[in-house]
């Protein structure tokens, strides 16, 4: 089988926030997020994650360590990696089209209105488009944002707990058109999360993050039936090898239902 | 027709019920009726001298308030988007913002005399020092989120203060401008009274001097009308300019 090469490379990172230097929030941090993957990035609260997130963007520098995207290292941000924002990111005073369109205007591009209509019917935005975030649900919103980063061009997705704000029955339903955003499109992306549940129902791999150690604890490999389904025997064993790594207790299988 | 439109109309008819009632009831020189008011506001209208005085009040408010304005805005932002400029400024404008800035007066007109700089100047103080305090607040409460999202995107200075400084800070602004027309209006008629020949502060005075309480009472409801025009046409611009603002689920 050819080798997937990588998209991105964290090697050996480390970073503290200058209002507290002596608390290191990475130590020593080593990634590696291949081609058209989908990694999850498992974590509790607070742990340092996002942080992570922001400097794969090229948003923060890291104190120590480099950043390698296609093999160069990342110096800032670039219109090969977009994030995706805990609230989406959308600016509430412009429409849904003009959200999506905002990356082409930044760089003083045309864009092709065929193009554009084509995508937000893809997303299912077409009766959306001239509404403003506001009057959108998280799961229009969250459409918005994948929006954008297909017009940026973005190879890579950087997405910091994208579910945390939609109730059971959307979360479901994003998270189903998000498998097929990511395979239709072929992008990278990078889910950070708290929920085991969606980084096994979203990430090919996870890597469990270790706020103590400010580092990645364990990689765990999610392939096979479309990763874990909800549900099925392969997701509880996952679901119990995850929380015994995290340090959580017995998994009770009507916590995930 | 509108609620909106129908509340209004059913102030409008209280305030005149009562002035009405209270004009027929003290029957007294200095309080004409309504329908006297609007009898003669209707010939001073016709005429040509309100015309200019209406034309020089509105000329000072909307030069004070514009040139309040246009110095709030770059200062409001500076102050709101870097701590270190509102922690060197912000002790300045907290010392100076409660001042009514009509106790400036005496030192303005020592230093611009009585013409129409003292007076534009005086509301631009008013204007101004309002203004940059809420613009500031505007500006430091707008989502870090979304400055990310412009750094993630290589936005540019100028990029950034079209697409999230101006959009995000300008409810607060018109809520500013709205906000502080009470005061220019007060200070305006302060100012007109005080050493002047013209404007309807001094219209409004003069024909008190004269006991033409009619005339008196037409210049103080066509000063009313002007400053509910020029609220009006703010909340018109917030309709256009801000309706995302009230479209939130």
């Amino acid at each position: 089988m050819p080798e997937i090469n990588s998209l991105i490379k964290v090697q050996n990172i480390s970073f503290s926030y200058p209002d507290a230097p002596d608390v290191p929030v990475l130590r020593c941090m080593d990634l590696d997020v291949k081609e058209k993957e989908c990694m999850a990035i498992l974590g509790e609260s607070g742990s340092g994650k996002s942080t992570l997130l922001k400097i794969m963007c090229g948003l923060l520098r890291p104190d120590q360590g480099t950043v390698l995207y296609d093999g160069q290292p990342l110096t800032g941000p670039t219109d090969s990696i977009t994030m995706i924002f805990q609230n989406y990111g959308l600016f509430p005073w412009k429409r849904v089209r003009d959200n999506i369109l905002l990356p082409l205007q930044l760089r003083g591009e045309k864009e092709n209105p065929q193009e554009i209509d084509e995508l937000l019917d893809y997303l299912g935005l077409t009766r959306h488009a001239d509404k403003y975030p506001g009057e959108l649900s998280g799961g229009q919103m969250q459409r918005v944002a994948l929006g954008r980063a297909v017009v940026g061009r973005a190879k890579l997705i950087l997405m910091d707990e994208p579910f945390s704000a939609l109730d059971i029955r959307n979360r479901e339903k994003l998270q189903a058109f998000m498998k097929k955003f990511f395979r239709d499109t072929g992008m990278t992306s990078v889910i950070v999360t708290h929920s085991i549940d969606e980084a096994l129902v979203m990430g090919n791999r996870i890597a469990v993050f270790d706020p103590d150690q400010g580092n990645i604890k364990a990689m765990i490999e999610n392939r096979g039936s479309c990763y874990a389904a909800a549900g099925t025997d392969l997701y509880y064993r996952r679901i119990r090898e995850i929380r015994h790594l995290m340090g959580l207790g017995e998994h009770n299988e009507a916590e995930n239902s | 027709m509108k609620r909106k439109t129908v509340n209004v109309i059913i102030s409008l008819v209280g305030v005149f019920l009562v002035w009405e009632i209270a004009a027929v009831l003290l029957n007294r020189y200095f309080l004409p009726t309504p329908f006297k008011t609007f009898a003669t506001m209707n010939e001073l209208l016709a005429g040509h001298e309100i015309w200019m005085h209406i034309g020089t009040s509105f000329k000072r408010i909307a030069l004070g308030t514009l040139l309040g304005l246009g110095c709030a805005l770059p200062l409001g932002i500076v102050m709101g988007r870097y701590p270190a400029v509102d922690g060197v400024l912000g002790a300045f404008f907290r010392l100076i913002y409660p001042i009514p800035k009509v106790v400036f007066m005496p030192i303005v007109v020592v230093m611009l005399g009585i013409g129409d700089t003292a007076k534009i100047f005086l509301i631009f103080l008013a204007v101004f020092f309002q203004i940059t305090i809420i613009i500031r607040d505007s500006a430091a409460s707008l989502d870090p989120e979304l400055s990310d999202v412009m750094r993630s995107m290589k936005a540019g200075h100028l990029q950034v203060l079209r697409h999230l400084i101006l959009p995000g800070c300008l409810p607060g602004i018109l809520t500013a401008l709205k906000s502080s027309l009470g005061t220019s209006v007060a200070l305006l008629m302060i100012t007109e009274v005080f050493a002047s020949t013209s404007g309807l502060g001094y219209f409004i005075m003069n024909s008190m001097d004269a006991r033409n309480y009619p005339e008196m009472y037409a210049g103080i409801v066509i000063l009313a009308l002007m400053s509910a025009l020029m609220y009006a046409f703010i909340e018109v611009l917030e309709n256009v300019l801000c309706r995302w603002h009230y479209t939130r689920q």
